[in-house]
């Protein structure tokens, strides 16, 4: 039998990096994904301060002027009540942003830890916990959120919450199914055997490895709440005229389609580009956190 | 030969192409196989075997894979000019194949004797009475009892031997003049084996079936070729008469993949002659039931043994006889029902939780596949710290780093590798990788369950090696768990035989392997000790 091999090579030793360092390398070389920061970056900015860089209040009404298409004086036109829509798409922006996020955090804070403990404890406590989430799938949707707006009044934060609590349910499907086949891997036994507390375990090694899936569907998340949200607004439950988000300006820039066409155009163009800058976003931050993925291979060799 | 070769092989290049590179999986490979002829492809991973068997049915991964010279006669057509549907008239016709994987290879929704009589019935018009019919007496052929029973019956209700049976039957029923396995028989047990390569013997002598046998496994080759095709990275590096390749290899490759396999007992450097050793571990009467629907399954029936510091105990036995449970228990994986582990006369079984972490580190493992045992997010050097700084052995960052780098030399991996992720290594970096973490806590104890059996026979010798190497240099004991008995003779200095969840025989490995007092490990040894070695 051969000795084995031993290579006694003195180099240049670099400490230890994290699993995030190198994510920020992969990610920044990806084009795409460096846009979509850089869009959405820029969106939460000018949302943050629109009351500073709005042209015009967003109930400032010119009945006179009515709706005319983009001038000098409102780029992109106004509405039928004469408002200057930039103006309220910025303010409408906020909105939608804030739903969009907060929603989703609540659902991926919520979502994230449930689908790993039930994932990873797995017997009765599995049981019970994914029974609730049966429970909550099982309840009308529409009702449940119907139901909190109408006892609870009208606010952003319950609309928020609202949204988020019921969008955790698939995230913990999702997160507990990626852990139940992660748990069988003997990595995680070596872990236990090392010492590994059950917490630090699903911290540490099971956490990392199920960042691609949730990070997907994070990214088809927020989109899906900005519409849901759009469609509250709709139904009278949302947010309240003359405030405004981009669903509803979507929402009422279809009613006049026909003669006012830059009323569905310049809204539906802000919510497609946000939703293209979460899509290149997410997966680029998909294939960063994955070390195996073939851009990170690439940069590896390359 | 006056006949011309059934099936002519000229040239055969295929090439890879991943993100503009050209990569060439087989180079210039050319063969004959004559009627009724058993021709055996053997070499490592990566060696091109699956891949130029894939390229004769098309199989291979499009568009990333091509053939992009050679050719291939057979029935006086060129196997790689024909269009996508004659090539399908002739795949599971005239050419049929056998898959690895007994478990993945089937569907596990449809019926067994309905995928059995499925290419009869796509390839000829046959009724479905008469394929019906035909599949029952192929399943019969193949030796699996109560054909007509059985041939309603789902995957899972058949064990891996009896599915690999019916996969040859599946094959075998469109009468194909070319048979094509690829590692046919490497999910199995020994003895299922030895039964399935018999099979294959008694169809070629039968039905004049010409057989393409794709191995790692030279016993296998051994046993059921006549000629065989040694390759490596792509090349046949040799060919010829089985026996006088086997006997007398004259390319360093094939000397090597022969020297690899483990041909004798423990070295005596290593042996363990230490009388006054302690015992390490104490286990007696250990007891694992798993519940199953109705009644309860005992994994491990009542096992009691003893390893004394810096001697190897090895496990051998057959998939199912409760090996690796019997590993999973005394590192507390699984729980106990009954049964006591003492390690240094620390009760183990009597710990909780918390008391129980101090010995964690006394006790460590080393599993079977080494990429699923290494968390793909994280660094090599991470994983290798991660026991170190929970276990507290370094304070400071550059005390980590520093222990991290002597661990990995001392398994023979370079220190600047250490910020590489897992999948960047080999199998078998990766399984030294694992062996640094279980050292890095400076363990007592070290259980190793099946670590060389996914590593290739070269790689595989220098895992053993090493193991054998820091066991003496650390005066460790090991438990050391194996289904591959020539492995075991050369690693353990005592060998324990269980069988379905009992331990059957233990004693001294050379007389048990000389002597087995049980008929059960006799045929272990017999079969598994596939050559004259024990002589």
């Amino acid at each position: 039998m051969t000795d084995p091999q031993r290579v006694f090579e003195t180099a240049e030793f670099e400490p230890g990096r994290s699993l995030w360092i190198d994510a920020w390398e992969r990610l920044r070389r990806n084009r795409l994904a460096m846009f979509g920061l850089l869009v959405m970056v820029s969106l939460v900015v000018v949302s943050l301060f629109t009351p500073w860089l709005a042209p015009y209040g967003y109930e400032a009404q010119n009945l006179q002027l009515g709706a005319v298409g983009p001038s000098a004086k409102h780029w992109l036109g106004t509405d039928t009540l004469g408002r200057d829509l930039l103006t309220r798409m910025m303010y409408g922006g906020r909105v939608s942003l804030m739903v969009g996020f907060a929603a989703t955090a609540v659902s991926l804070l919520i979502g994230v830890i449930w689908g790993i403990v039930a994932g990873y404890l797995g017997g009765r406590v599995d049981a019970v916990m994914m029974r609730i989430v049966d429970i909550l799938y099982a309840l009308p949707f529409m009702i449940f959120v119907i139901l909190l707006m109408v006892v609870f009044g009208q606010s952003f934060l319950l609309l928020f919450l609202a949204i988020g609590l019921v969008e955790w349910l698939t995230m913990a499907r999702i997160v507990r199914t990626q852990v139940q086949s992660l748990r069988r891997q003997e990595f995680v036994s070596a872990a236990v055997v090392t010492g590994l507390s059950s917490a630090q375990i699903m911290r540490r090694h099971l956490l990392p490895n199920i960042l691609g899936p949730v990070i997907v569907y994070i990214t088809l998340t927020i989109p899906g709440v900005m519409l849901f949200e759009a469609f509250l607004s709709f139904l009278g439950l949302g947010v309240q005229p003359p405030q405004s988000s981009w669903g509803v300006l979507i929402a009422t820039g279809v009613e006049t389609m026909e003669e006012y066409p830059w009323l569905l155009i310049f809204p539906g163009l802000a919510l497609s580009v946000t939703l293209f800058s979460l899509n290149f976003l997410g997966d680029g931050l998909r294939d960063a956190l994955d070390p195996r993925s073939s851009a990170a291979r690439e940069i590896a060799h390359g | 030969m006056v006949d011309s070769p059934l099936l002519s092989v000229r040239n055969l290049e295929v090439s890879f192409h991943v993100r503009g590179h050209k990569h060439h999986a087989v180079r210039g490979l050319s063969f004959d196989l004559a009627r009724g002829q058993s021709l055996g492809i053997v070499g490592e991973s990566g060696s091109g075997k699956s891949v130029s068997c894939g390229a004769l049915l098309g199989l291979l991964p499009k568009p990333a894979a091509i053939v992009s010279k050679g050719e291939a006669w057979f029935g006086g057509e060129n196997l790689f000019k024909m269009n996508e549907r004659t090539l399908r008239s002739i795949r599971g016709k005239a050419i049929s194949m056998v898959f690895q994987d007994p478990m993945t290879s089937m569907n596990p929704y449809m019926r067994i004797g309905e995928q059995v009589m499925e290419p009869l019935r796509i390839h000829s018009q046959v009724s479905a009475n008469d394929a019906r019919k035909r599949a029952i007496e192929l399943l019969e052929e193949v030796g699996i009892a109560d054909a007509p029973k059985r041939f309603n019956q789902y995957p899972h209700e058949f064990s891996g031997g009896m599915r690999q049976r019916a996969m040859i039957a599946m094959a075998m029923i469109t009468e194909p003049e070319i048979l094509i396995a690829d590692e046919p028989t490497s999910a199995l047990d020994v003895t299922v084996q030895a039964q399935i390569l018999g099979l294959l013997r008694r169809m070629r002598k039968q039905r004049g079936v010409s057989l393409i046998i794709v191995s790692h496994d030279l016993g296998v080759i051994r046993r059921v070729t006549d000629k065989v095709l040694v390759m490596q990275k792509g090349i046949a590096v040799e060919d010829g008469d089985t026996r006088a390749v086997l006997s007398a290899p004259r390319h360093g490759y094939t000397q090597n993949l022969l020297n690899a396999i483990p041909h004798s007992a423990k070295p005596d450097a290593f042996r363990f002659e230490d009388d006054t050793a302690s015992v390490c571990l104490d286990a007696s009467g250990i007891r694992v039931t798993y519940p199953l629907e109705s009644r309860s399954f005992t994994a491990v029936n009542n096992v009691s043994f003893q390893v004394k510091r810096g001697e190897v105990l090895g496990v051998v036995g057959e998939s199912g006889c409760g090996k690796t449970t019997l590993s999973h228990a005394i590192v507390r994986l699984v729980s106990m029902e009954a049964g006591e582990v003492y390690l240094n006369d620390a009760p183990l079984h009597a710990l909780n939780r918390k008391a129980l972490l101090p010995y964690r580190k006394q006790v460590q493992m080393i599993f079977q596949d080494p990429y699923a045992s290494l968390n793909p997010r994280m660094t090599v050097h991470d994983i290798i710290a991660e026991p170190l700084r929970l276990h507290r052995l370094t304070h400071e960052e550059h005390e980590t780093t520093a222990a991290v780098i002597d661990l990995m030399r001392s398994v023979g991996l370079r220190a600047e590798w250490s910020n590489k992720y897992p999948h960047q290594f080999s199998g078998g970096q990766c399984q030294r990788v694992a062996i640094a973490r279980a050292l890095a806590v400076r363990p007592d104890l070290l259980i190793a369950d099946e670590p060389v059996s996914a590593l290739d026979v070269t790689i595989q010798a220098q895992i053993l090696d090493l193991l054998l190497d820091l066991v003496s240099r650390n005066n460790l004991a090991m438990i050391f768990i194996s289904h591959d008995l020539s492995v075991v003779r050369y690693m353990a200095d005592r060998v324990a035989v269980m069988k379905n969840g009992n331990l059957i025989e233990v004693g001294d490995t050379e007389t048990v392997y000389r002597a087995p007092q049980q008929a059960y490990t006799r045929e272990l040894v017999e079969l598994g000790m596939s050559d004259d070695t024990l002589d």
